[in-house]
């Protein structure tokens, strides 16, 4: 990924939705597990998020949304594959157990997503976790992002 | 019991079928069987398609315990008194297959997790397409280990239940059981064992995140299967 880690933008407001991309070899069953949020004490790079576009009227509550957000639809589109998933996930829901540990969604453009960049958010913060807690936030992201799946993964067995 | 019968009886469908029916209680005799099995021993009238064919005929079975699967007839000269009693054959057929297929299912299930386990040996760098590790001789070898000591634990306790079990992208493989409101994970990396459990399944923070010798997997397996 072309992301500049000292760059890292605004956080993102517990208003604020994000978009993850589900690859498929770490689902089951359509639903993603675990492994689509694997969480290292040593990660440089947290897990990608997309910033999911917001009405206007959400501006109070989501200001990243509505400034610089894309569609699930355009989202898919930055994939690496068309096969992936993806699930919807509320910044407040994800980190409702983890924030005042300083576990945050940061802004962080990728230079990938072209003139999408600005749409990029990263999860951070978990680094300083312990193992236990990194571990239960994990499951949690997982429960959480298959609550709201937009769209399934191919299914695929790994 | 004929040839149909028990082929019957090896019809895991037609045996949930079966389980699910509600039967009144009706009167009918009690046979003067030696209890070998109380718990299933009782009637049924001649004619049930689950029993000897005889129509119109009170006949009956109790399961010999020293000898799985064979049956023993009590004949009708046996009856002693007269009872309000649910049908047989419900109570009859779940013990046989709890008694006969079990068994098989659990041997079918463990099979089935050392040939997943196994394959993951195959999968080469970047399996998942964003950089995942292959999975390690050791971690695969120490994951066939911890199956070993699951089989254990569900053949000890006649239970059927599998886990999850899938590879994670760090090259680590990932065991997975809920059941109930219980959560077992058992992450097997390398040579090292860590075992988290979650109760109940709403519940975000674990009971704790333990390493753990590959023996004492066990413990952790009864936990989820009570």
């Amino acid at each position: 990924m072309g992301i500049n880690l000292t760059a890292l933008g605004e956080i993102l407001g517990d208003g604020e939705e994000v978009l993850r991309g589900l690859n498929p070899a770490h689902c089951d069953n359509g639903l993603p597990t675990e492994g689509c949020f694997i969480l290292k004490a040593h990660d440089l790079e947290g897990p990608s998020f997309a910033i999911m576009i917001a009405p206007p009227e959400a501006q109070d509550t989501s200001p990243l949304g509505v400034r610089q957000g894309i569609s699930p639809d355009l989202f898919l589109t930055l994939l690496r594959r068309p096969d992936y998933g993806i699930a919807q996930l509320n910044v407040g829901s994800a980190l409702q157990h983890v924030s005042e540990l300083g576990v945050v969604f940061a802004q962080v453009d990728d230079e990938e997503w072209a003139e999408h960049r600005s749409a990029h958010a990263m999860l951070t913060g978990y680094q300083t976790l312990e193992p236990r807690t990194r571990r239960d936030l994990q499951r949690f992201l997982a429960r959480l992002a298959a609550e709201k799946v937009l769209k399934k993964p191919a299914e695929k067995n790994a | 019991m004929g040839e149909g019968e028990i082929e019957a009886m090896a019809t895991p469908r037609w045996l949930t079928k079966d389980r699910e029916q509600t039967e009144d209680a009706v009167f009918g005799l009690l046979f003067g069987s030696p209890t070998l099995f109380p718990e299933v021993s009782g009637v049924s009238v001649g004619g049930s398609r689950s029993f000897a064919q005889l129509p119109n005929v009170l006949t009956t079975v109790v399961l010999n315990t020293g000898q799985v699967g064979s049956i023993e007839y009590i004949p009708q000269a046996e009856i002693s008194r007269s009872v309000i009693y649910q049908r047989f054959a419900q109570a009859y057929k779940c013990a046989v297959e709890d008694m006969l297929f079990a068994e098989l299912r659990t041997t079918e299930m463990v099979s089935e997790l050392r040939r997943k386990v196994k394959d993951f040996a195959k999968l080469l760098p970047d399996w998942d397409s964003e950089g995942a590790e292959a999975i390690s001789v050791e971690t695969v070898n120490t994951a066939l280990q911890v199956i070993e000591h699951i089989a254990i634990v569900l053949e000890r306790k006649n239970t059927v239940s599998a886990p999850l079990v899938r590879p994670f992208p760090d090259g680590s493989i990932f065991f997975k059981w809920i059941r109930g409101q219980k959560e077992l994970a058992v992450t097997v990396h390398g040579a090292r064992v860590e075992a988290q459990r979650w109760e109940p399944l709403s519940a975000f923070q674990s009971q704790g995140l333990w390493e753990i010798p590959v023996g004492a997997t066990p413990e952790h397996v009864d936990w989820v299967l009570t």
